[in-house]
C-alpha cells in the first residue's frame, strides 16, 4: 500500500511540471501563503477516503487530494499538514482556524451551508440499505416496517431521514464498524450508509446484502470558512485541474479493491454527477 | 450567536425523550447496582472462598479502567463472542456493573465498622454469622456506608452521559447530535447545563433527606 | 494478538498522548487546586462563597458535557479551540476543583491549635501559611493528588469523542479500519486489548499513591488523617 503511494506521489511531481503550464492556478492566497505548508483536515476513518495504515500513515483518496493540492501550493506532497477530524469535529476544526482546508467526506447540506463555504462537488455519492441476509426488507419503501435503523451521527443519510421517514427508529453511531456491529447483533434491522461504502462491506461479509435503491444523493465538497474568496477560487481551480488531469483514477487505482475501482469511478470526476436530492 | 427560544421549542419534544431516558437508565442501574453491591460486599466481608478474591479483582478493575472503554467493550467487544444485550439494557448493565464495584468498597469499609462485640452478643443470642450480618450488621454498615453510596449515585447520574458515545439517545446524546449537525451551541448547552445542575442537586437533596432519616435512630 | 502486534507504532502514539494528556492535566489542576484551595480557607466569606460555586458546579455537571461545552462553546465567546485544547482545559478545571478540595481537605487536616501557637510566637499570616501549615497538609496532599493522577488518566478517554487521538480513539481508528477493509470483527480483541492496558496503567497509579500515603503517614508522630479523592467523582 504504501509504495503504491509512493510511486504515485512520485509520478504526480513528475507530471507536475507539464501540467501546471497546461492549467495556471490563481496565485495562493497570502494568509494560506504565510503558513508555509497546507493545514488541511482529512478522515482518520473512513477508508478508501482518509484512514490511517498500520503504520499510521495518512491514506486514502482525499488524502492524495490534499496532498497534490500542497505540491501546487507549496511545491511538495510533505507541505500537507494533515490532521484528523471527526464528523462532529470537522467543522469547529474549521472555523476555528486549526485548519484551512477539509477533505473529509463532506457532504452539502443548507445547515453546514450556512456556517462554511463549499468548493465546487469533487464526488458524489447515493445512499442505501444493508440488511441480514434473511430479511424481509428487500425494496427502499420497506424501510416503514424496520424496527431500527442504524446509520452515522452527522451524516447526509441521518438528515434524510430526520426529514423524510421521521417516524422511523433511528439508531446513531459514531463510526461505519458500530453501526455494522448494531446491525449483525440484531440491535437494528436496517443500517443506512453510502453506498460506496456499504459496497464494500457487502463484498467482505457474506451474511448481508444491500437493498439496492439508491436514495438521498448528495455531492461532497472541499470546505473553506466564509469570506475567503481567494482561497476558495484557489481550491475550485485546483479541483478543476484535478479533474482535466484524470488524477483520480489512479488514486481510485491504488486505495479501493479490483472489482470495485468502475464503481468508484463513476462517483469522481471526469464522470458526470447527478441532480441532488 | 443569537440565542433563539423559538429553535429551543421545536427541539425540546426530542430533548424531553433524551431526559426521560437518562433518568430512566440512571434508575434502574442505581437499583440493580444496590442489589450486586451488597451482595459483592456480603461475598467479601463472610470471606466466601473463591467468590471474595474475584469480587476484590472485580472491584479494582473497575476502578482502574475508564468507564468509557467498559462501555465500549460491554456494547461493542462483547457481542463479538455471542453476549448481545438490547443497547438500552447494555447501558444500564455497563452502569450498574461500574457503579457496583464502588458500593462494593463502601459497604464493606461500613461493615467493618459493626464492632466485634456486637458480634460475639449476636452468637451469644444463638444468631448465626450470616443471620447476623443480615439482621444486625448490614443496617449498621448501610448507615455508615451511605453517604458515600449515595455519592456514587450522582456520579452514575452524571456518567449516563457517556453513553451518547455508544449512541444510546439519552439527553447528551440529543443536545450534542443537535449541535453537530445544526450548529446551535447556545439552546442546547443551557438546557443541559440547566437540567444536569438542576438533577444532580434534586438527587442529592434526596440523599441528604435519605442520611438524615437513616441517622435518627443514633441521634441522643 | 497479530492484529495488536501489526498497529504498535499506532498504539503506542495514542498511549503517549494519553500520558501527556494526564500529566499536563494534573499540573494544571494542582495549580488550579492549590490557589483555590487556600482561598477555600481564607476568613473572607464572599471569597469561600465563589470557590465553592465553582467547585460544586464543575462537580455537578457530567465532564464530558464540560468537554463538549469548551469545544463546541468555546467559539461563542471567539476561543477557538482543538479538541486536544478543548480536552485540556476541560480535564484541567474538573481537576482544579477537585484539587481545590483535596488541599482545602489537607489544610483543614492540620490542628487549630498550631495555628494558634504560631501566631501568639509572631508569625505573619503568610509564614504560619509557608511554614506550618503547608508543610504538614502536603503529608496528605501529595498522595490525594497521585490518586486524582489515577482518573485524570481514565479522564482523557473523554477526549476521544471530541477527536483527541489518545489511546481510546487511535484504538477505535484500527477497529474502524479493521472492520471496513478487512471485514473481520476486531471489536472484542481490541477493547478487551484497551482495557488491560488502563488496567495495568491506572493499577500501578493506584499503588503509587497508596505507596505515598504510608511513606508520609510513617513520617510523622500523629496519624495523619487519610484522605483520597472520592475516585466516584469520577463524571
Amino acid at each position: 500500500m504504501l509504495f503504491r503511494a509512493l510511486s504515485i506521489c512520485i509520478a504526480a511531481t513528475g507530471l507536475l511540471a507539464g501540467a501546471a503550464r497546461a492549467q495556471e492556478l490563481p496565485p495562493l492566497p497570502a494568509a494560506i501563503k504565510a503558513h508555509g505548508e497546507l493545514r488541511v483536515g482529512v478522515r482518520c476513518d473512513q477508508p478508501p477516503y482518509g484512514f490511517q495504515d498500520q503504520k499510521g500513515q495518512f491514506a486514502g483518496i482525499e488524502v492524495e487530494m490534499a496532498k497534490l493540492i500542497a505540491t501546487w501550493a507549496f511545491g511538495s506532497p510533505d507541505k500537507a499538514a494533515m490532521i484528523c477530524v471527526t464528523a462532529e469535529n470537522r467543522i469547529p476544526q474549521l472555523t476555528a482556524g486549526k485548519v484551512d482546508l477539509l477533505i473529509a467526506t463532506l457532504g452539502k447540506t443548507p445547515e453546514r451551508a450556512r456556517i462554511i463555504d463549499y468548493s465546487t462537488p469533487y464526488n458524489w455519492g447515493g445512499s442505501d440499505l444493508l440488511v441480514l441476509k434473511d430479511s424481509p426488507i428487500t425494496k427502499l419503501a420497506d424501510i416503514k416496517k424496520a424496527e431500527m435503523v442504524a446509520m452515522l451521527k452527522g451524516t447526509t443519510q441521518a438528515a434524510w431521514f430526520d426529514a423524510k421517514e421521521p417516524d422511523v427508529k433511528t439508531l446513531r453511531l459514531n463510526s461505519i464498524s458500530d453501526a455494522l456491529q448494531a446491525l449483525k447483533q440484531k440491535r437494528a434491522d436496517v443500517m443506512a450508509a453510502d453506498v460506496a461504502t456499504l459496497k464494500i462491506i457487502a463484498e467482505k461479509d457474506p451474511s448481508v446484502r444491500m437493498v439496492g435503491e439508491p436514495f438521498a444523493v448528495s455531492v461532497g465538497g472541499l470546505g473553506v470558512r466564509k469570506n475567503e474568496p481567494e482561497w476558495l477560487a484557489y481550491i475550485n481551480a485546483a479541483l478543476a485541474r484535478m479533474a482535466a488531469e484524470k488524477r483520480y483514477g489512479p488514486w481510485i487505482d491504488a486505495w479501493v479493491s479490483e472489482d470495485k475501482r468502475d464503481f468508484y469511478k463513476t462517483l469522481f470526476p471526469p464522470a458526470p454527477f447527478p441532480p441532488e436530492g | 450567536m443569537d440565542f433563539d427560544p423559538a429553535y429551543l421549542v421545536k427541539q425540546l419534544p426530542a430533548l424531553w425523550r433524551g431526559l426521560l431516558l437518562t433518568i430512566e437508565i440512571s434508575g434502574l442501574a442505581m437499583a440493580i447496582a444496590f442489589v450486586l453491591g451488597v451482595a459483592g460486599a456480603m461475598a467479601r466481608h463472610l470471606k466466601l472462598k473463591g467468590i471474595a478474591p474475584a469480587v476484590a479483582f472485580y472491584v479494582e478493575f473497575v476502578r482502574n479502567t475508564p468507564l468509557l472503554v467498559q462501555m465500549f467493550f460491554i456494547v461493542f467487544g462483547l457481542p463479538a463472542i455471542g453476549l448481545t444485550l438490547p443497547l438500552f439494557w447494555a447501558g444500564v448493565v455497563s452502569l450498574a456493573l461500574w457503579a457496583a464495584a464502588f458500593h462494593v468498597e463502601s459497604l464493606r469499609g461500613g461493615l467493618a465498622t459493626v464492632n466485634g462485640g456486637l458480634e460475639d452478643a449476636g452468637q451469644a443470642l444463638g444468631l448465626a454469622r450470616l443471620p447476623f450480618l443480615l439482621i444486625v450488621a448490614l443496617p449498621l454498615g448501610l448507615r455508615v456506608a451511605l453517604p458515600s453510596m449515595l455519592n456514587t449515585c450522582v456520579s452514575l447520574l452524571k456518567n449516563s452521559a457517556m453513553l451518547q458515545a455508544v449512541g444510546v439517545m439519552e439527553l447528551t446524546f440529543v443536545a450534542v447530535d443537535r449541535m453537530a449537525s445544526d450548529f446551535r451551541m447556545l439552546e442546547m448547552f443551557s438546557v443541559m447545563l440547566v437540567v444536569y445542575v438542576v438533577l444532580v442537586f434534586l438527587l442529592s437533596a434526596v440523599a441528604n433527606r435519605l442520611e438524615a432519616v437513616m441517622q435518627r435512630p443514633f441521634r441522643a | 494478538m497479530s492484529l495488536i502486534l501489526d498497529n504498535w507504532l499506532l498504539f503506542a502514539r495514542g498511549l503517549l498522548a494519553t500520558l501527556q494528556i494526564g500529566i499536563v492535566t494534573l499540573i494544571a489542576s494542582t495549580i488550579i487546586g492549590f490557589v483555590l484551595g487556600t482561598l477555600a480557607t481564607t476568613r473572607r466569606r464572599s471569597v469561600r462563597l465563589v470557590v465553592r460555586g465553582y467547585v460544586e458546579l464543575l462537580r455537578a455537571v457530567p465532564l464530558i458535557v464540560n468537554i463538549f461545552f469548551i469545544f463546541f462553546g468555546a467559539p461563542l465567546l471567539g476561543l477557538q479551540m482543538t479538541p486536544y485544547m478543548a480536552a485540556v482545559v476541560g480535564l484541567s478545571l474538573w481537576g482544579g476543583a477537585n484539587g481545590a478540595e483535596i488541599v482545602r481537605g489537607g489544610l483543614m487536616g492540620v490542628p487549630r491549635h498550631q495555628a494558634q501557637s504560631a501566631r501568639a510566637l509572631g508569625m505573619t499570616e503568610v509564614e504560619i501559611f509557608v511554614y506550618i501549615l503547608l508543610p504538614q497538609a502536603m503529608r496528605a496532599i501529595i498522595p490525594a493528588l497521585a490518586g486524582l493522577l489515577t482518573l485524570l488518566v481514565q479522564s482523557t478517554t473523554l477526549g476521544a469523542l471530541v477527536g483527541v487521538p489518545e489511546f481510546l480513539q487511535i484504538s477505535r481508528l484500527i477497529v474502524e479500519r479493521t472492520t471496513v477493509m478487512q471485514g473481520s470483527d476486531p471489536a472484542f480483541a481490541i477493547y478487551a486489548f484497551v482495557l488491560l492496558v488502563y488496567f495495568v496503567l491506572c493499577s500501578a497509579l493506584t499503588a503509587l499513591s497508596r505507596r505515598l500515603e504510608r511513606m508520609l503517614a510513617s513520617g510523622s508522630a500523629r496519624k495523619t488523617p487519610t484522605m483520597t479523592v472520592e475516585a466516584t467523582a469520577v463524571s
